[in-house]
């Protein structure tokens, strides 16, 4: 019963969002009433997720585990933050400032290790599998790719070479809409799926 | 009498055979030799595995049958009886043995010289009904252990500090175990054996002495590799005795290979009965965990410090070559910078907006590409506030807000006011929110009500990091709000994925890069020198380009922790 009461209201809840893109006007209350709520979920997650990191590196404390350290150095700046924010309001100057300039530093930073990381690791494929056509190719459309968005190297865009580099650089697309194109597959066999009954995602009952 | 020892498996063979009888090996010139203890054969009195344990009640009933058994058991048990020490036991039968041969004896032997192959059953199973008897001695052996053990730990003790530990062993390990044992023999009869003492006696260097020492805080365990050396110059050889001539080929090879379990060694092959196969797999064991302890210690230290050096050099490379980039050669020349097609319309289309229009802006970027955004954004909000355009905000990243007044401020280089429409979580929730007139009723405030309008801009200019929210927001927009002009200020890393809505007219004009930036600004300001930070992005596409090829050639071999971590 509990399985049906969730499916009605799945297929509800869907319905209703598909009906709202052909009839607008008539729908856009119950829309809003669906974002809105929505919004509020969301919120929601988010603040049961902030407990569970919280909860998770508070015991890490507790139990001193290897790594407590950065677990104190995380509740700490965690603390600290809410209780500007709070007090100080998102609008104050201060607040912003503190955000910011840690926020923007570190997460450029993370991405310039990533950037390096799988410069690493790509090396590292050859390394363990050897050359393989998979090997070769990725490496070979890496340099490709790094070449030709380095802007060294202009092209006319009339020009032979500015359509070969063109083409080059819309093969990502090709393999992007080849996913797609087998995910919109997929995705239409697992819905005759169920609607033959072969599949019951949400059980027997 | 004299018999020959096979050099491989030490087997007693008869002083006539041309091959042994046990492993077929060839007898030519060994030196014929008195046997060491009548009826038993070397590796029989050193304890070798009783194979046939379950056929021996059928043995030992047949030969009671025959009336041979119980002169055997007569005499062990006498032996047991009066005299402590198994190694007496021995003694008095070999002395026994020299003087009259028992008649069930002589029939072994008589059957031994008729058939070849009943020599190793025979007496293996007569050896093994003598293990059985002397089980019990080897309680008796351990009670002597521990009477040691206790002997030592006593403060004071006569053992302890009068004794020597060699003589504790020597006093009260079973004397066959002692005795010179016919491998011994061998290597004194071929001039191998070294002259002199043991060297490891010469050192005193027993288990027990070092763990004595070790209690007592006269010595500390020594390392691997000086020891190692250490027993390289003295030329230690660990020959100990051995009932195998396949274990003589592997203690060659690991003969040279101190460890620091070599008197624990010593002492458990007096202590423990093992097989010639099991001590086969402790010395393999043994070769494996030294070869790979040197291994580490010789090759770890190099390939760390010179992993170290290595990462040192390109992160300095990378630092010193980016910085110097930044402050000295940062003057690229992009006069010959041309335009695609796509940042060609996003041009016509900034300079068709009429001044005082309205724009809305999507943020919907993390703060990590803020640098890469406002290089892009930069030259289209000049244009825009030049012309004086009303300027909205709609954030789907929680600092959207503040990013975005950073990036009028880096911008124009003034704070500018915008309206802020607010944050909505998901691009997918937020785009379809802001196409079917949803009001953000949980953002609004009594002195500020938003309302997300849809309607009324010359265009909803979307500055985003992921091709998948491209995606959502160009697809949800152009299919719900089709008279809106929609344009894309994207990173490179969102640009070629997003291109086909651009082919495809659902976009209006799109920039993604530094590079089409770069372009788009000298086409607006007809500069013909980079922004900043231009001559950085391409020095440091440059050096991915050549680590990889460096990488790539230098070596593409698999080294040990590259196959073991893939294999992980």
């Amino acid at each position: 019963m509990k399985k049906i009461l969730s499916a009605i209201i799945i297929i509800a809840t869907g319905l209703l969002t598909l009906a709202g893109y052909l009839f607008r006007e008539a729908l856009s209350p119950v829309l809003a009433l669906f974002t809105d709520w929505a919004i509020l979920l969301i919120g929601i997650a988010g603040i049961l997720g902030i407990g569970y990191l919280l909860r998770m590196h508070i015991l890490r404390v507790a139990k001193k585990q290897k790594g407590n350290f950065y677990s104190i150095f995380l509740i700490i700046v965690f603390l600290l933050t809410v209780i500007s924010g709070i007090t100080l309001s998102p609008q104050s100057e201060y607040f912003k400032d503190m955000i910011l300039n840690v926020q923007i530093p570190v997460e450029a930073s993370l991405l310039g290790v990533v950037a390096i990381t799988l410069l690493y690791t790509s090396l590292r494929v050859v390394r363990i599998q050897g050359w393989t056509p998979l090997s070769i190719g990725f490496l070979s459309s890496a340099l490709i790719m790094l070449i030709l968005n380095s802007g060294l190297i202009g092209f006319k865009p009339d020009s032979l070479a500015g359509r070969i580099a063109g083409f080059i650089q819309r093969m990502p697309v090709v393999g992007a809409r080849g996913i797609l194109i087998g995910m919109a597959l997929g995705g239409l066999i697992v819905g005759l799926r169920v609607l033959l009954l072969l599949d019951r995602p949400l059980g027997e009952d | 009498m004299p018999v020959l020892i096979c050099p491989v498996c030490g087997a007693e063979n008869p002083i006539s055979g041309e091959k042994c009888l046990k492993c077929d090996a060839t007898l030519d010139g060994v030196t014929p030799l008195d046997a060491p203890v009548e009826g038993l054969s070397g590796d029989e009195s050193l304890g070798s595995p009783t194979k046939d344990e379950q056929d021996l009640p059928g043995l030992l009933q047949s030969l009671k049958d025959e009336g041979d058994i119980g002169e055997v058991e007569e005499s062990l048990q006498n032996g047991l009886a009066s005299n402590d020490d198994l190694s007496d036991i021995f003694a008095e039968k070999e002395a026994s043995d020299e003087e009259v041969v028992p008649d069930w004896l002589e029939r072994i032997r008589q059957r031994a010289k008729e058939e070849p192959d009943a020599i190793g059953d025979v007496t293996q199973k007569i050896s093994a009904a003598l293990e059985t008897i002397a089980d019990d001695k080897d309680e008796n052996k351990h009670d002597d252990f521990q009477s040691w053990i206790e002997n030592i730990r006593k403060p004071g003790s006569a053992h302890s500090e009068d004794q020597p530990a060699n003589e504790l062993k020597k006093e009260n390990l079973p004397s066959r175990l002692s005795d010179e044992d016919w491998l011994m023999r061998i290597r004194k009869a071929e001039g191998k054996l070294p002259e002199g003492p043991d060297p490891t006696e010469q050192k005193g260097n027993s288990l027990l002495q070092w763990l004595i020492a070790l209690e007592e805080g006269r010595e500390t365990p020594s390392k691997l590799g000086d020891e190692t050396s250490a027993a390289d110059e003295e030329g230690d050889e660990f020959s100990s005795p051995i009932t195998s001539g396949d274990y003589q080929v592997v203690n060659e090879q690991t003969q040279k290979i101190a460890t620091p379990f070599k008197d624990v060694l010593d002492i458990d092959r007096l202590m423990v009965d093992i097989s010639d196969e099991e001590q086969e797999q402790v010395n393999l064991f043994e070769t494996v965990v030294t070869q790979e302890n040197q291994a580490g210690q010789q090759h770890r230290p190099l390939r760390k410090i010179k992993h170290w050096i290595w990462r040192l050099v390109i992160s300095l490379i990378l630092i010193s070559g980016l910085t110097a980039s930044l402050l000295v050669w940062d003057n690229a020349d992009i006069s010959g910078a041309f335009l695609s097609p796509q940042n060609a319309a996003f041009l016509s289309w900034s300079e068709a907006r009429q001044p005082g229009g309205s724009l809305l802006f999507i943020v919907d970027f993390q703060p990590g590409y803020f640098s890469e955004i406002m290089q892009i954004s930069k030259p289209i909000l000049g244009m825009m506030l030049e012309k004086d355009m009303e300027i909205s905000l709609l954030s789907t990243t929680p600092s959207g807000e503040l990013l975005f007044e950073n990036l009028l401020a880096e911008s124009t280089g003034e704070e500018l006011a915008f309206t802020d429409l607010g944050y909505l979580p998901m691009s997918s929730l937020a785009a379809y929110g802001i196409a079917n007139h949803v009001e953000n009723e949980l953002l609004q405030t009594p002195e500020s009500p938003i309302v997300l309008p849809a309607e009324g801009y010359d265009g909803i200019l979307l500055l985003s990091d992921q091709a998948e929210d491209v995606q959502i927001w160009v697809e949800q927009l152009t299919a719900l709000m089709p008279e809106t002009q929609v344009l894309l200020l994207l990173t490179s890393q969102a640009g070629p994925l997003s291109l086909p809505y651009w082919e495809s007219g659902q976009v209006d004009g799109m920039i993604s890069g530094v590079v089409e930036a770069a372009a788009f600004e000298s086409a607006v300001s007809g500069q013909t020198v980079s922004p900043v930070g231009m001559r950085a992005y391409q020095l440091g596409s440059g050096l991915m380009v050549l680590m990889l090829l460096l990488g790539l050639t230098l070596k593409n071999r698999p080294d040990k922790d590259d196959i073991g971590e893939g294999a992980q």
